[in-house]
């Protein structure tokens, strides 16, 4: 599904530039659930944002799904990514201002669904996380894990083949992180692929592959039938 | 309170941009209101050298015969000064003055002054001073005549009061003893108005006097406006008790029974009212158009200060919201809600003082230029020193400002709790603190639409007051007037016929009115041989006027009779006095020469008759025209040519050279059109000045909802570009922000500024056609506040659109 081949990503501030990815090749299967590990300033984020095609790499090359897509205009990049790869953070990134349920169907908006279709797979996914009781309710009337139960919903409202989730569990206690958890487990198990960044060797340790980087290169790419 | 200061000093400095925002757009809303302030001051304040001028008065009246109504004049007969003294009314003190012309004879060439006729009772009254001698004497001597120090340098130059006591002065075939030299008037004095020709070459005779040329019968008329009546009103008495004595000495003359029938019958031939000084400067038709145009732009910047306080609490509210983390550390360090809002009120009063005192350096810098424009004379003092009640009413002003902009602000900024602040989490201010961004910004665009259309609208009306055919041309003509007697006018000749040789004047004529400048003329009762009755303006001009203004004939031709009085007439006035047609008035005998709405026994003979002519100001109906002919010399001289530098060269060259030695001014007739609609003009410009500040603040506004928009929306912003929105779309999210503004401020300002605007048009007879002066300022006002927004949103929107979904990666 996801195939680079000596992505490297430098940024230049000033006259100072770093090399955030390094070369880096890494293939992704379809289904497959990847953990992301490594210490802070590793690349991985910079790493998440070029599988979401939110940022292009410097070099290299990228083929999502067959398709080269490392050149592609911002505006490209937004009509491959729109309904195909959605993202979980770990601010959760709701806005205040909204219910739970427009902030929902924000992921629909731009997509091919009608209103009234946007709105019934709005309330079926707000089901399926039991938060359709909190439909009309403003994020900041939520605990910090229905809020990402709010963000993961919208993320699986478009059906996406692929999902990014970047410490998805980072702002949340235990309990609730284990639930996020559960949650991406199950979505993987129906068939999506995942990505996850995570500083949690435990819940790394869910995942069926995990990538570990070391100043912007591989350092250790696992199955966890190899651990 | 020194701690508090600094910091305060301190909080404003480091938000300089925001300040410097807040600053300008105050400063210049005050400025403006701070001129008008001080032109009123000017204009309301009655001559300061009259002691306790509320309790002197002035008659007043105004005729109202049949279908006539006047306005008040501010002046009545001057035989109510007479009458009211013979009924032992409780005033003291009751003077009569008069103004007219006096041409002096001096060195083989006349000084022309302003002749002030006056009881010696009005020296006291006035609180009127001499420089040398004794003016209240004077003014009871035959033989004595006070002159103005102006008038004395004017007549024999540089020397001192105390040498002109004594002298000789030649005139309107007298000789006067100079026996009290007086200060030159102030602008404000009730006495009279100066002729810009004069200018304050004033002189000064009693009623006794052989210099005053009015009859004892003009003097005891009871029907004519010629003079002003002034008197003291006893402690006892009262300003609302004056028109009772004025209407029953009115009645009580053996001449109210001459009047027509038909102006008593059941009513009132005519209204009075006293007037005390320190009212006179809101009265009268030409001070009042004054107030009228003054109150407009007062409204106007009153409503720009409003807009501009708007964003002073958009920026203060914005301040605050971005200070949350200092307003929950000041209180987590024991600062209370009245110490916090003690703070902020003194940063928000430095930016309100900054901005005063800006505002009271341009008034003051300003003000004088402006008070020039509008009229007032140059030495009238109106901002030197600033008046300390215009210098209170601002400090008053930045008070109700102050509260105004941190109550909203402040209670928000209250209402946070400082923990999740100090935890690195903000808040907003929720969708009401949106909702009343929106509606500051409504009200703002509201005025934009409002004043920008009001602007249009009088700037198209200005243009067709201008173009308006008349019936006569106004073009490449020069009018030369002169400041003579007009029973004295001398021959001029030699100048005629120097006009008439001279190849740049293609022609010329004699008037005793100005087509283009004079709205107001002499009105006679004219009789046709069928009995028609009408009422004609009369202008009296030679033969080549007609030519000379380009109007068009229609019958006969304008040449003067041999013992009888040739007349021509205009069609409306033809028709009105009952000729079919314009032919059939010719060779037909009127009878006029009568007073006013009174019939006279001068019988003139209709030669011409041209298309009708409208002297009249646009405001007033159309009369019919009658132009008597005559070859005599007359006040005006218009020249037509091809060029009007050359002309102008031309004339003032052939006047020095073959004129006589008298005071003279030349102007364009353009010039005098345009003077006609000076005040209208003078409002468009203001107007059109405020409307463009106006526009400005609400660009301010506008920026700073946007960019509120931009700052709270920012995550939204980013999702929806992970979404997929494209540029569109998020034009779209932000544009949705300023249409509910937009709406309602058209729905606010389009029919408040079509009410005003059809107000403004109503007051004229000649107005614009509605579609032009109506309908299209309000369109483009409506599409110049599109735009305007658009414009100020114009970063922001950048801004937005340079948003990359990656941020939704970033903490």
């Amino acid at each position: 599904m996801i195939e680079l081949t000596q992505v490297t990503k430098r940024y230049r501030t000033g006259q100072v530039e770093t090399t955030a990815l390094d070369r880096i090749d890494l293939q992704i299967e379809a289904g497959e659930y990847v953990a992301i590990t490594g210490p802070s300033g590793c690349g991985k984020s910079t790493l998440l944002g070029l599988l979401g095609l939110l940022d292009v790499p410097t070099s290299g090359s990228y083929r999502l799904q067959g398709e080269e897509v490392a050149a592609r205009s911002s505006r490209e990049l937004a009509a491959i990514r729109r309904g195909r790869i959605s993202f979980v953070f770990q601010s959760f990134n709701l806005v205040d201002e909204m219910t739970v349920h427009d902030n929902v169907q924000l992921a629909l908006r731009y997509g091919e669904l009608s209103g009234k279709a946007q709105r019934q797979r709005v309330a079926e996914v707000l089901e399926r996380l039991g938060l359709s009781h909190r439909a009309d309710h403003h994020p900041s009337q939520l605990s910090g894990g229905q809020q990402q139960r709010v963000a993961i919903a919208r993320a699986i409202a478009s059906r996406p083949a692929l999902l990014l989730a970047d410490e998805p569990t980072g702002n949340l206690d235990s309990a609730h992180g284990q639930e996020v958890m559960r949650l991406l487990r199950e979505l993987n198990d129906e068939g999506t692929t995942l990505v996850m960044v995570t500083h949690s060797a435990e819940h790394a340790a869910l995942a069926s592959r995990g990538v570990r980087l070391l100043d912007g290169r591989v350092l250790v790419d696992t199955y966890a039938d190899q651990l | 309170m020194k701690a508090l200061l600094l910091d305060a000093w301190r909080g404003a400095r480091s938000r300089s941009a925001s300040t410097f925002a807040a600053v300008s757009g105050l400063m210049v809303a005050m400025a403006a209101c701070s001129i008008v302030a001080l032109l009123a001051v000017a204009l309301a304040e009655p001559d300061p050298t009259i002691a306790d001028p509320e309790r002197i008065v002035l008659l007043d009246m105004k005729g109202n015969p049949p279908g006539q109504p006047s306005p008040w004049f501010t002046g009545s007969p001057l035989s109510f000064g007479t009458m009211l003294k013979e009924r032992r009314v409780p005033l003291d003190l009751i003077s009569r003055t008069s103004a007219n012309g006096l041409d002096i004879d001096i060195e083989g060439r006349k000084q022309s002054a302003l002749l002030l006729i006056a009881d010696s009772d009005v020296v006291p009254l006035l609180s009127l001073t001499s420089l040398r001698g004794d003016l209240q004497s004077t003014l009871t001597r035959r033989d004595a005549i006070a002159i103005t120090l102006d008038l004395m340098r004017k007549l024999w130059g540089d020397i001192s009061p105390e040498q002109a006591i004594g002298r000789r002065i030649d005139a309107r075939g007298g000789v006067y003893t100079v026996t009290a030299v007086i200060p030159d008037p102030d602008p404000r004095t009730p006495l009279g108005r100066a002729n810009p020709m004069v200018g304050n070459a004033w002189a000064m005779v009693g009623f006794d006097s052989p210099a005053n040329p009015m009859s004892e019968q003009e003097l005891a008329a009871i029907f004519a406006i010629n003079g002003r009546v002034f008197a003291r009103l006893r402690p006892e008495s009262s300003v609302d008790q004056v028109a009772g004595w004025m209407r029953e000495a009115f009645k009580a003359n053996p001449l109210y029974a001459q009047l027509p029938a038909d102006w008593k019958a059941g009513r009132e031939a005519a209204y009075f009212r006293g007037i005390t000084l320190a009212q006179l400067p809101f009265e009268g038709a030409g001070n009042e158009q004054r107030w009228r145009l003054l109150g407009t732009v007062a409204a106007a910047s009153a409503l720009l200060l409003l807009m501009a306080a708007f964003n002073c609490m958009n920026l203060q509210t914005a301040t605050l919201l971005q200070r949350q983390r200092e307003t929950a550390l000041r209180r987590s360090l024991g600062a209370d809600g009245p110490q916090l809002v003690r703070l902020w009120s003194l940063e928000v009063l430095i930016s309100l003082l900054l901005a005063a005192t800006g505002a009271l350096l341009i008034a003051w810098w300003a003000t004088p230029a402006v008070a020039t424009w509008v009229g007032l004379p140059p030495e009238q003092s109106v901002a030197d020193p600033l008046p300390l009640r215009v210098v209170l009413g601002l400090a008053i002003g930045v008070l109700v400002l102050l509260a105004l902009t941190i109550a909203l602000p402040a209670s928000m900024a209250l209402r946070q709790p400082p923990a999740p602040a100090l935890q690195g989490r903000t808040a907003s201010e929720g969708p009401w603190g949106r909702r009343v961004r929106q509606a500051l910004l409504t009200v703002q665009l509201s005025g934009v639409v409002l004043l920008l259309s009001l602007a249009g609208v009088l700037t198209q009306q200005q243009r067709y007051l201008l173009s308006l055919d008349r019936g006569f041309d106004t073009h490449n003509r020069l009018w030369l007037g002169v400041m003579v007697d007009p029973e004295a006018i001398p021959s001029m000749s030699a100048f005629t016929a120097a006009l008439d040789r001279h190849p740049a004047i293609k022609s010329w004529a004699f008037s005793n009115a100005r087509p283009a400048g004079d709205t107001e003329g002499p009105n006679e009762l004219h009789v046709s041989r069928s009995q028609h009755r009408q009422v004609l303006r009369v202008t009296t001009v030679s033969p080549g006027f007609f030519s000379t203004y380009g109007m068009t004939l229609l019958a006969g031709t304008p040449t003067l009779g041999t013992g009888e009085a040739h007349v021509a007439i205009d069609e409306k006035a033809a028709r009105l006095l009952g000729f079919s047609n314009p032919q059939s008035a010719i060779g037909e005998l009127i009878r006029g020469g009568g007073g006013f709405l009174q019939e006279g026994s001068d019988v003139r003979r209709v030669v011409a008759v041209v298309k009708s002519v409208k002297l009249e100001s646009a405001r007033d109906p159309a009369l019919p025209q009658a132009f008597l002919l005559s070859d005599k010399p007359q006040w005006d001289v218009t020249v037509h040519g091809n060029d009007l530098t050359t002309l102008r060269q031309t004339l003032d060259d052939l006047w020095k050279a073959h004129g006589p030695r008298l005071l003279y001014d030349i102007q364009s007739v353009d010039d005098q059109l345009a003077s006609v609609y000076e005040q209208e003009q003078q409002l468009t410009t203001m107007l059109t000045a405020v409307a463009l500040l106006s526009v400005g603040v609400a660009m301010l506004g506008a920026y700073a909802l946007i960019a509120d928009t931009v700052r709270r929306r920012r995550t939204e912003l980013v999702l929806r570009r992970l979404h997929g929105a494209d540029d569109v779309a998020i034009i779209r999210q932000l544009g949705l922000e300023f249409v509910p503004p937009l709406l309602v401020a058209a729905v606010i300002g389009l029919p408040l500024a079509t009410w005003l605007g059809g107000r403004y048009l109503a007051g004229f007879v000649d107005r614009v056609d509605m579609g032009v002066g109506l309908v299209m300022p309000l369109a483009i006002a409506g599409a110049a506040t599109l735009f305007v927004t658009t414009l100020a949103t114009l970063r922001h929107v950048r801004q937005a659109l340079a948003i990359q979904p990656i941020e939704a990666l970033q903490p």
